[in-house]
This record gives C-alpha cells, sequence and structure tokens, in this order.
C-alpha cells in the first residue's frame, strides 16, 4: 500500500487557510500598534511547579509576571520577587496565587478571576548527563566536582523549551535545587519564589565575576537554618540555586564556579 | 511620485511577498484569525521602524517570520486574547466548508471528488492544529515552508536537538491522530 505524502496534503491543506487582508495604510497605523503594546502589557503569568519534590527543596512555589520594567530582588518573610521596575512594588496577587500549583495560568492585572489553563510542554530528565547530552539550551550549571558528595537522585524539568529550567540533585543529608527563567522576551516582569520557611537576613555575594547575587536564608518556626538561597537577575535571566545541608566553604565555591557569561551573549 | 508614496508602494509589495506566509504561522499558532491578523499588522509596522539593514531576501524573511513568532508568543500569554476556535467554529473563515474550493470561493463541478478532498484537508489540518503550539510551528516551517530544522532552530531560538525531537513528537503524534495514513518521511 503507498501512502500519500503527508507533506503534499498539509501544504495542500493549509492553502485553506484565508489570505492576509492588509493594506500598506494598517501596517502603519500607529493606533494599532499602541493597542498591541497595551494589551501585550497587561497579563500576568503564574507557573506552577511541575515536581512535587520542588515544595521540598525549592520552596513553595514559582509565579513570573510582566508588570515591571528594571531589574530588582526583594527579599520579604515569603521568599523573594525579582521585579523589572524599581518604583512598583510587587503585586500582591503574586503571593496570594501561590497556593494554585501543579499547573499554568495566565490571569489579567487586575484580578485573578479570568484564570485560565495554559499549555506548555515540559520535559523532564532523571540525570543531568542525560538532559546534556539530549538538550541544546543556555543554562548556567554549577561544577557538580565542588558538591563534595554523591547525589542520589537528580531530576531537570525544562519547561517551554527551556524558558524555565529547574535542576534538583539530593541525598539524604544534602540537596541543591537550582531555577532558570529566561525573560529576554518579556520586556517588563516580576518573577517571585515562595519557601517553606520564614526568610530573612539578606546579604550579598559577589562573584568572581563581579557579578552579585542576593543571598539569603530561610529559617524554621525555631530559627534554625532551612536552607541558603543565592538568586541573581542578569539580562533577563533569573536564577535562584537553594543549598541544603551544605557549608559556606562550599556554596561559595559552587556559586564562583558558575560562569555567567553565558547570559551576556 | 512621493517619498511616501514610494514608501508605502515598497512596503506594499512585502506584504504581498511575505503577508500570506506571515498569516498561515501567526493563524497556526493563535488559531483566531483576528489575532493572527492583529499579529501580521504589528510585524509589519515593527518592519517600518526597524533600523536592521537585511543583506539578503532571506535574511529578511528569517527576520519577519523570527518577529512573528515572538508577536505570538506574546498575543498567546496576554491575557486579552481571543477565544481559540476549533476548525468546525473557524471553518467558515478557513474556506472549508462543503462545496466550496478554498480560496476561491466558486462552486467546483465534481461535489463528490470535493468533499473527499476538503474532508482530507479539514482532518489534516485539524490534526495539525491539534498539536501543542511548539510542534504547530515547526510542522509548519518544516513542511510547508520546507526550512531545514537548523534555520527553525535559528528562528524559534531553540537547539537543534530540541526542534528535531519535537518534530519527532509532532510526527508520532499526527500518526495516532491521523491513523497512520501517511508517509512522514
Amino acid at each position: 500500500m503507498i501512502l500519500d505524502k503527508f507533506q503534499d496534503v498539509y501544504q495542500d491543506a493549509a492553502q485553506a487557510i484565508p489570505k492576509l487582508r492588509m493594506d500598506a495604510a494598517q501596517a502603519r497605523d500607529e493606533l494599532h500598534h499602541y493597542k498591541m503594546k497595551r494589551r501585550n502589557r497587561n497579563y500576568l503569568i503564574v507557573k506552577g511547579c511541575t515536581a512535587a519534590s520542588v515544595f521540598l527543596l525549592c520552596g513553595v512555589g514559582t509565579v513570573a509576571a510582566k508588570s515591571y520594567r528594571d531589574s530588582i530582588i526583594r527579599v520579604n518573610e515569603n521568599g523573594v520577587v525579582i521585579t523589572a521596575q524599581e518604583n512598583e512594588e510587587a503585586s500582591p496577587a503574586l503571593f496570594s496565587i501561590f497556593d494554585q500549583l501543579g499547573g499554568v495560568f495566565s490571569i489579567a492585572e487586575d484580578g485573578p478571576e479570568a484564570v485560565e489553563a495554559d499549555e506548555l510542554e515540559v520535559v523532564e530528565y532523571s540525570s543531568l548527563k542525560e538532559f546534556l547530552a539530549r538538550e541544546d539550551v543556555t543554562v548556567a550549571l554549577p561544577d557538580r566536582a565542588l558538591f563534595g558528595t554523591d547525589f542520589v537522585t537528580e531530576r531537570v524539568s525544562i519547561v517551554d523549551g527551556g524558558r524555565d529550567i529547574t535542576v534538583q540533585m539530593y541525598n539524604n543529608n544534602y540537596s541543591f535545587c537550582m531555577t532558570q527563567f529566561d525573560n529576554r522576551e518579556v520586556g517588563s516582569y516580576s518573577t517571585a519564589m515562595t519557601f517553606g520557611g520564614r526568610s530573612g537576613n539578606e546579604r550579598r555575594f559577589t562573584n568572581a565575576q563581579g557579578l552579585s547575587y542576593v543571598v539569603f536564608d530561610t529559617v524554621d518556626e525555631k530559627g534554625r537554618v532551612i536552607s541558603v538561597s543565592a538568586v541573581i537577575s542578569v539580562n533577563g535571566w533569573d536564577l535562584t540555586l537553594t543549598f541544603r545541608g551544605f557549608d559556606k566553604k562550599i556554596m561559595e565555591k559552587i556559586i564562583n564556579s558558575i560562569d555567567l557569561g553565558i547570559y551576556f551573549n | 511620485m512621493t517619498r511616501a508614496a514610494a514608501e508605502d508602494l515598497e512596503l506594499q509589495l512585502k506584504i504581498d511577498a511575505y503577508g500570506d506566509m506571515l498569516f498561515r504561522i501567526s493563524f497556526l499558532r493563535l488559531r483566531n484569525v483576528q489575532d493572527a491578523e492583529d499579529v501580521v499588522q504589528e510585524v509589519f509596522y515593527q518592519y517600518l521602524k526597524t533600523s536592521q539593514v537585511f543583506e539578503s531576501p532571506e535574511h529578511e524573511k528569517a527576520w519577519l517570520i523570527r518577529v512573528t513568532l515572538n508577536a505570538c508568543r506574546k498575543v498567546w500569554r496576554s491575557a486579552a486574547r481571543r477565544p481559540q476556535k476549533s476548525l468546525e467554529e473557524g471553518a467558515p473563515e478557513l474556506g472549508l466548508e462543503e462545496g466550496r474550493d478554498a480560496g476561491s470561493g466558486t462552486t467546483v463541478p465534481d461535489p463528490e471528488e470535493t468533499a473527499v478532498r476538503q474532508e482530507e484537508r479539514r482532518r489534516v489540518l485539524e490534526a495539525v492544529m491539534k498539536l501543542p503550539e511548539r510542534y504547530r510551528d515547526v510542522v509548519h516551517l518544516f513542511y510547508y515552508e520546507e526550512i531545514p530544522i537548523k534555520e527553525i532552530a535559528r528562528l524559534t531560538g531553540r537547539g537543534e536537538s530540541t526542534v528535531t525531537s519535537q518534530l519527532t513528537r509532532a510526527r508520532i503524534r499526527l500518526k495516532k491522530l491521523l491513523k497512520g495514513e501517511y508517509d512522514f518521511g
């Protein structure tokens, strides 16, 4: 049996898509352009973590939204917010919607009532080796030898072709979680992350490349440090590293081993 | 001819050359004619305003496709996005209603053959539009525009291996949706 070539049939089928009805005068329409700009500005994306273990290792949830301009990192007791404009506060909706994990939602700025499920591709790998062999994405990874421990479990999640990447490695005593958001195509945005404890003790750490991370601790109800996180935003890339169980010198070495030069290409 | 008129003429030539191609890409991504028109209009506005110097027609075409995909992504993310239509709902505007030849609006003489052909078109287009958006891009650029994987990777900002795996996954889904009736080679 000879099968029809899909390409031939598809090319024929796609001809059924109507022709564009537009002239040069329409393309010059400034009003349409400003309407489009306004329309694209008025959105908020809420991203839920894809793996349950992210709750344990990386925090309670992750949110990215487009509302701000300059890149500012703020730590509060719930976690951290990276915003793109200094003179505006992160929307309270960012934190109030953290409960809605496990999916991806688009909602209007003026209220969460218009929550709409979106469909994003999630690819998961059970080892860094497999991830590196099969994916060709920009990602800031630390030198693994510096951790000084063997991880029992490794997980890598890639959302939407690399827009969000989460790497988790852990064993009984140590865990490391890295999340990277690619917000380069979003002119202004806000990324927020909550943690399962109280966050604070904010300080700065300047890496060997002269780039400054915001570092903070997350503590339990007795004030014991659960995890240490380092956050940096470079050219639209937001990177968060969360360590549990490691001592300060090792964490510094690991942070210094990450080449952020890739964010300048 | 005034300078403005000459610019308009040049722009109109670009719209005639690339407009339908960009519209198809936008429509497949957004599944809504009005959104797709908005995107293409915005792309040509950006084209007018850009200071980009194009080294060749291929470079120009690649720029237009890239800007279109980015604009679609922004609209896709927008809360103000219009509802997507299924193929059945969108059939009249897609020229897929029975007894009508796509694009011409004329009644064709052999209704049986036309009906079979329309049905085949509908099934194939419907299957492609059921794919996740990223697969739709790749399938359309590869099978319709005949753009090589390496170039699709460049246009979409994805890795070559990602595009290859998306194309593979898309084929698997299409085979399932179309019950393996086609040769995807």
